[in-house]
């Protein structure tokens, strides 16, 4: 924890910031000074030393940019919650978030998605028959008969007529005419 | 000289050629025309029948809008509008009446029918004096006629309508029956040759024609089986002609009709099944026993 520090921090004054720097012809030493003091605040920050939380103090001595009281430390960071995690604890942590993601998908496609979302163009497509399997047959001696087979085409022909013929000529029925003629006032004996 | 000969000879054939085909058109061209001619015909007479019955709509929707407004207005104009619109539909109300009869009565010669000649010639007697009195009824309307005189022809047609439509549902009931009658003629000529073919088969003594006794045994019990239904057949018809139109109040005709045309399906539905069973028959034989 107290090794987090902001990277504004670690990285020192902005050069640009400086109003000093402004008009120095030569770039190089810019870079040079900027270098030297990462350079020592790198070894300050892992030598031990304490460190403020607020900038004031050192900074202040360093010619740093920062107001009075400015917070210069996060205050917090996700990564320190798996930082002093065991190994134990972590599998335990990831198997929640599984169950928890399992649960919530379930919930949303029980409740929520009602339809499937599709993009492309729904082709339906008939209804396959199913047609029964023709059943094999030797056909006798009396199958290529010609008699046999008249009278066969023959009773197919009458099967289909009296199958689809309707046996009422309901085209024929009596025309629908209006007989009631009548008017207001024309009374007929 | 070879050469007058051998025109003579090509002369010859060309002649007995033309002959040959004047012959063959004269026979085969009658024939087909008279297979058509009834159904070609009844046809022509139908369309004109649904074509005037059109033109009576339209009439019938002109006076309709005559009386509303004579009936609101009560004036002469709105008057004599309704006049002419009711005779114009009463003169169209008859011309549907005998197109009507006369497609009827072109029906009854449909060769796919069998009808008794006499009751044909009956039935078209009877509905040639519909025709004749729809038309002189007809005649007597006309566009000058008061609106209580129109009402009065009206409900002559009403009165003749409703006393004669026995002619209409006995016809109607002779065709289904004529139908029905051509079904059952047909139906019991290849059952006949059926059952005479299965008797041959029966006597066959050549080994590789003969059946065995099971299979015998089982199309002679099938065959039992579609004899068995033509009493029941038989007995059904019996019952719708007995429901044959007659005329009495108003309606009875048509409700005899409609009961009839009831036992007639039901008569129908016999025969399908009597055809199903000879159609067993036939496959029962069709199939090698090997």
């Amino acid at each position: 924890m107290k090794l987090k520090k902001n990277y504004q921090d670690i990285q020192g004054p902005k050069v640009s910031a400086d109003p000093s720097l402004e008009g120095n012809p030569s770039g190089r030493d810019v870079k040079k000074e900027i270098s030297g003091k990462i350079t020592s605040r790198i070894k300050e920050l892992f030598g031990g030393k304490k460190e403020g939380t607020t900038a004031g103090t050192e900074k202040e001595a360093e010619g740093q940019k920062y107001y009075q009281g400015q917070q210069t430390e996060k205050l917090f960071d996700p990564k320190d919650l798996f930082t002093n995690m065991s190994p134990q604890k972590a599998i335990k942590l990831v198997g929640l978030a599984i169950i928890v993601i399992v649960i919530v998908g379930a919930i949303y496609v029980r409740f929520i998605r009602t339809t499937p979302i599709r993009n492309e163009t729904t082709i339906v497509t008939p209804p396959t028959p199913t047609y029964s399997p023709y059943q094999k047959f030797e056909p006798s001696i009396y199958a290529s008969d010609p008699e046999f087979k008249s009278i066969e085409e023959a009773m197919n022909v009458l099967t289909q007529e009296a199958t689809t013929t309707p046996l009422k000529e309901t085209t024929l029925e009596p025309p629908n005419l209006d007989y009631k003629i009548e008017f207001k006032g024309i009374e007929v004996d | 000289m070879a050469s007058g000969c051998h025109d003579i000879v090509i002369l010859k054939m060309m002649k007995k050629i033309f002959l040959l085909a004047v012959l063959f058109f004269i026979f085969f061209g009658n024939v087909a025309y008279a297979q058509n001619t009834t159904r070609a015909e009844f046809s022509i007479l139908y369309n004109a029948y649904r074509k005037k019955y059109d033109e009576y709509l339209v009439a019938h929707d002109e006076y309709t809008l005559a009386r509303s407004q004579y009936e609101k207005f009560d004036t002469l104009t709105s008057r004599e509008k309704a006049q002419v619109e009711t005779a114009k539909m009463l003169i169209k109300r008859d011309e549907v009446m005998v197109l009507y009869f006369t497609a009827l009565k072109a029906r009854l010669d449909d060769t796919s029918l069998e009808m008794d000649e006499a009751r044909k010639n009956e039935l078209k007697s009877l509905i040639d004096t519909e025709i004749q009195w729809y038309n002189e009824h007809k005649s007597r309307i006309k566009t000058n006629q008061t609106l209580k005189e129109l009402v009065i022809i009206s409900n002559e047609g009403q009165d003749h309508y409703y006393g004669n439509d026995n002619t209409i549902y006995l016809s109607l009931f002779e065709i289904s029956r004529a139908r029905m009658t051509r079904y059952d003629n047909r139906f019991d000529e290849l059952f006949l040759r059926l059952t005479s073919l299965t008797e041959t088969i029966k006597a066959e003594k050549r080994d590789e024609y003969k059946l065995s006794d099971s299979k015998i045994e089982r199309i002679d019990r099938w065959i039992g089986e579609v004899n068995n239904k033509e009493a029941e057949y038989n007995l059904t018809m019996e019952e719708a002609v007995k429901l044959t139109p007659e005329q009495g109040d108003r309606n009875r005709s048509k409700n005899l009709y409609n009961a009839a045309l009831e036992s007639m399906e039901e008569a129908l539905a016999i025969l399908k099944q009597r055809i199903s069973f000879v159609n067993e028959v036939i496959r029962e034989i069709k199939i090698s026993e090997k």
